[in-house]
């Protein structure tokens, strides 16, 4: 099933896209307002039976409960993560995005390719064996959740602003202490992310060594959607092709086969002694090319941003820049 | 019982009227009532309801015998599921001789069907050649065992209904078809009226932002007007309820890359994108039309330029509108060339004759005159070793070589303009003084970037705090240190050089550099004290060539 949360009317919807991705039913209202219909954070709360019965009321397309998806707002589909952590479970893409933005600081230099290749053997731009080693993540900020169409706002101070071609795991339950199989059941679905990034704050405050903060952080900076996609809908997660375009050009393709760590990896790690809370939310990281300052490309004001990824959909957003 | 119901159906005359009664049936619902009505009739049965299919679900179309309206209402069932899905999928009939432990029952149906009391069912497709338009029901609230023979006798009601609901179809398809048609055009008829009205409205905007507004209230969405860089020159208009989408984005051409971006929350179909695509090339020729326009008041007022040269920008986003409308970006490194003629007197060549070379070489490019000098706005695409070379290759031409054309530097941003151009004046005057023979002059390669805008008095203040007891010595004793520091220091502190091109012993520079150094009370090998030397004498070639003037206040 293809799950969304969406507004029509001014009143706030579960539902799900139909078979023909064309119209939307609500849940909401199809259940005649069952609570664990109330939210998407409640239905993947919910557990049981719930996608079973989800799905009946799909199959049943009640007349009063099903729009044109050109009528309705699609909102972020979980827009209320309970926690949303960044890892890197691709690591093919830190390499060029770090020498990226070796580059973009040499190019303040008098020399700019003598000042690169001087950064470049500090090896203060290598990745470290650490990505590799296990699942590196940050916490970003679960309340700056953004949706399908929406704005998005950069920040006044950045001058190079960049998105980032991710998708997320959704948890859909609780979990501690895990087995593989375990970690693989506690996946609720799948959906697209865009982790909106300034490279030039980022960069500046990256020699804290504190991560990324202001950099990431700003209002709307994780963009979710359009929809979530159920575990068993998509079947393997890691064949997807993945893709990114800016007013219509394609600028970023890939492949989550090339994920050095998997969803499972990151559910194990973050359970491993602590719990994994249904409802949280995992980004994958970026995918290789898959953000601006890897391919020496800048983004414009009023530029449309489209990610797509192969059995999701395509998330769509335009920026609004101050540069 | 199974003999009765045979009997009743054997019945000619009430097959007959059955009949009748389907050929008298207006439209396709009358018809499927008729249907269901003619099985209670034969069947004596409890219920019988009909359903057709659309949009890949049966839905509930005629009903006779149920108790509750929630069954009327919500019954429907997707094609394929079900017993009635798979039905109307196989197109054969299913028989449940009691229907509470059938498998093949949909949960959310199975509680309607509960509620109705409801324990057996024989249903057969509603056949049109190959075609299921739908099924056909009859139902008891007891277990049945279903025959063979009221299976056959169903499928016959089935038949009759299908040919009339095939022809009641048919008709309904050609009328929908006329429909819409007639909506077709009377939608096209509208778009092509409000289109004439925002034709007329155009025409009488005085700007672009107006004009937009006009354009995205007839679009009914968001339209922007962006520079090739993406900066915003005017928007107009908001997307309403949805997920905002650019449905629409061109280039209009003639305007230096202006894009006209429009965005709404649906996507447009064939006829939504012609009248997109007229009503942005109305759009476009009122652009041109106003552009054109502010060009000519441009010529007669030069407004624009006052505000720019001086620094003086009373409203940029004006200001940054109007120079759109003239094809001028403020963001992409937009250059301002000061010329003047090296020939004095009635032999010199007109500055008019060098501004029409300059716009005929430059699309886009905007000339005035100001004190004695022209000045041109250049948009040049390119790198900036490409302008150079294209005004070389413009000072080349015949009785052009007379020109000196002084270069600032690019412009970023509103408040460069002013900087430029001062720039390029004291480039022009520094090369119109000059003895070298190149006609093209940059500020940059002058080293006077930064100074130029400078007020005269600043300037003539540290010329006198640095170089004071040598121009002092020069007009009292006419000694020569000015110049010999200014060829010193350019020949990189190279007696033998700087002893040749003074045209003098290499001795005497020695003696006038230690005299210098003396005077001044600096050493030469000292960086710090080079380069406050060499500042001051770059602010005093500005002096001399700007005179009194210096930059505009």
């Amino acid at each position: 099933m293809k799950l969304i949360s969406f507004t029509v009317a001014g009143t706030t919807h579960t539902g799900a896209l139909d078979g023909t991705g064309a119209r939307a039913v609500s849940f909401t209202q199809a259940s005649g307002g069952d609570p664990r219909f109330t939210s998407m954070l409640d239905l993947v709360r919910a557990g049981g039976d719930v996608l079973e019965d989800a799905q009946a009321l799909l199959d049943s397309h009640a007349a009063d409960a099903v729009y044109d998806v050109d009528a309705i707002r699609l909102l972020a589909p979980l827009p209320n993560p309970v926690r949303l952590r960044d890892c890197s479970l691709f690591i093919e893409h830190l390499q060029p995005a770090f020498r990226g933005m070796a580059r973009s600081l040499a190019a303040r230099a008098e020399d700019p390719e003598a000042e690169y290749e001087r950064l470049v053997a500090s090896g203060k731009f290598d990745t470290p064996a650490v990505f590799s080693e296990q699942v590196v993540y940050y916490i970003a900020d679960h309340t700056a959740i953004s949706g399908p169409g929406d704005l998005i706002v950069a920040p006044a101070e950045t001058r190079q602003f960049d998105y980032e071609l991710e998708f997320a795991a959704v948890i859909g339950r609780t979990v501690r202490d895990v087995s593989r199989e375990e970690a693989s059941g506690a996946i609720f679905g799948y959906t697209v992310l865009n982790d909106w990034s300034c490279r030039d704050l980022q960069m500046t405050v990256m020699s804290s060594q504190l991560g990324p903060s202001r950099g990431k952080d700003f209002d709307g900076s994780n963009t979710l959607g359009p929809c979530i996609v159920t575990a068993d809908e998509l079947g393997s997660p890691y064949a997807l092709r993945m893709s990114a375009r800016v007013n219509g050009e394609t600028w970023s393709e890939g492949s989550s086969q090339s994920m050095h760590h998997s969803f499972e990896d990151a559910v194990r790690h973050f359970a491993d002694g602590r719990t994994l809370y249904a409802g949280e939310v995992l980004g994958s990281g970026t995918v290789l090319s898959g953000s601006p300052v890897e391919i020496g490309r800048r983004l414009k004001d009023g530029d449309e941003i489209e990610l797509e990824v192969q059995g999701i959909g395509v998330l769509r957003n335009r920026v609004q820049l101050p540069y | 019982m199974t003999a009765l119901i045979l009997d009743r159906y054997a019945d000619a005359a009430r097959s007959v009227r059955y009949l009748h009664r389907l050929l008298a049936a207006n439209d396709i619902t009358q018809a499927l009532q008729i249907g269901v009505d003619q099985v209670i009739d034969v069947f004596g049965c409890d219920v019988s309801w009909a359903g057709l299919i659309e949009d890949g679900y049966l839905v509930m179309s005629a009903h006779h015998g149920l108790v509750s309206s929630e069954m009327a209402s919500a019954w429907r069932l997707k094609v394929g599921e079900g017993i009635g899905g798979r039905v109307v999928a196989e197109r054969r009939p299913q028989m449940s001789r009691d229907y509470r432990h059938d498998s093949r029952r949909v949960p959310l149906m199975k509680r309607l069907i509960d509620n109705e009391g409801i324990q057996a069912t024989l249903t057969v497709p509603l056949l049109s050649a190959d075609t299921s338009l739908g099924v056909l029901y009859a139902a008891h609230r007891r277990p049945y065992p279903w025959t063979e023979d009221e299976q056959s006798a169903l499928e016959e009601i089935a038949d009759d209904l299908a040919v009339r609901l095939r022809q009641l179809d048919v008709e309904g398809r050609r009328s929908a078809l006329v429909r819409t048609a007639e909506r077709k055009y009377e939608r096209a008829l509208r778009s092509e009226q409000s289109c004439a009205r925002l034709a007329a409205g155009l025409t009488t905007q005085d700007n672009p932002g107006t004009a937009l507004d006009l354009v995205a209230l007839e679009l009914g969405g968001r339209v922007e007007l962006r520079q090739r860089d993406g900066q915003l020159v005017c928007a107009a208009g908001e997307v309403g309820e949805g997920n905002p989408r650019t449905v629409w984005r061109t280039e209009l051409a003639g305007t230096q890359g202006l894009t006209v971006t429009v965005i709404h929350t649906r996507e447009p179909d064939e006829l939504d994108s012609a009248v997109i695509e007229l009503v942005v090339g109305l759009f476009r020729l009122q652009f041109l039309r106003l552009g054109e326009r502010e060009r000519t008041v441009e010529r007669l007022s030069g407004e624009l330029f006052d505000q720019l040269l001086t620094g003086r920008i009373t409203d940029p986003e004006t200001i940054r509108q109007r120079m759109s409308l003239m094809g001028l970006s403020v963001t992409e490194g937009a250059q301002v060339v000061v010329a003047g003629c090296r020939r004095q007197g009635s032999g010199a060549p007109p500055l008019s004759r060098l501004a029409e070379v300059l716009t005929s070489s430059f699309s886009g490019c905007l000339t005035t005159e100001r004190h004695g000098r022209l000045v041109a706005l250049l948009h040049p695409a390119g790198h900036p070793a490409d302008l150079r070379s294209r005004l070389t290759t413009v000072l080349g031409q015949g009785r052009n070589r007379d020109f000196v054309l002084g270069t600032g530097r690019p412009c970023h941003g509103l408040i460069d303009y002013s900087i430029s151009y001062d720039e390029a004046r004291a480039a022009c005057e520094l090369g119109l003084r000059g003895s070298a023979e190149a006609g093209l002059v940059s500020a940059h390669d002058l080293g006077i970037l930064g100074m130029a805008s400078l007020p005269t008095a600043y300037l003539r203040t540290t010329v006198r705090d640095v170089l004071g007891p040598l121009v002092d010595a020069d007009g009292q004793r006419g000694t020569d240190f000015v110049e010999t520091l200014r060829t010193y220091l350019s020949h990189d502190r190279h007696l033998p050089a700087a002893a040749a091109a003074l045209h003098v012993h290499y001795n005497t520079v020695r003696n006038r550099i230690a005299r210098i150094e003396s005077l001044l009370g600096v050493d030469m090998r000292n960086v710090d004290d080079r380069f406050r030397l060499e500042t001051a004498l770059r602010m005093h070639a500005l002096t001399q060539a700007l005179g009194d003037s210096g930059p505009e206040p």
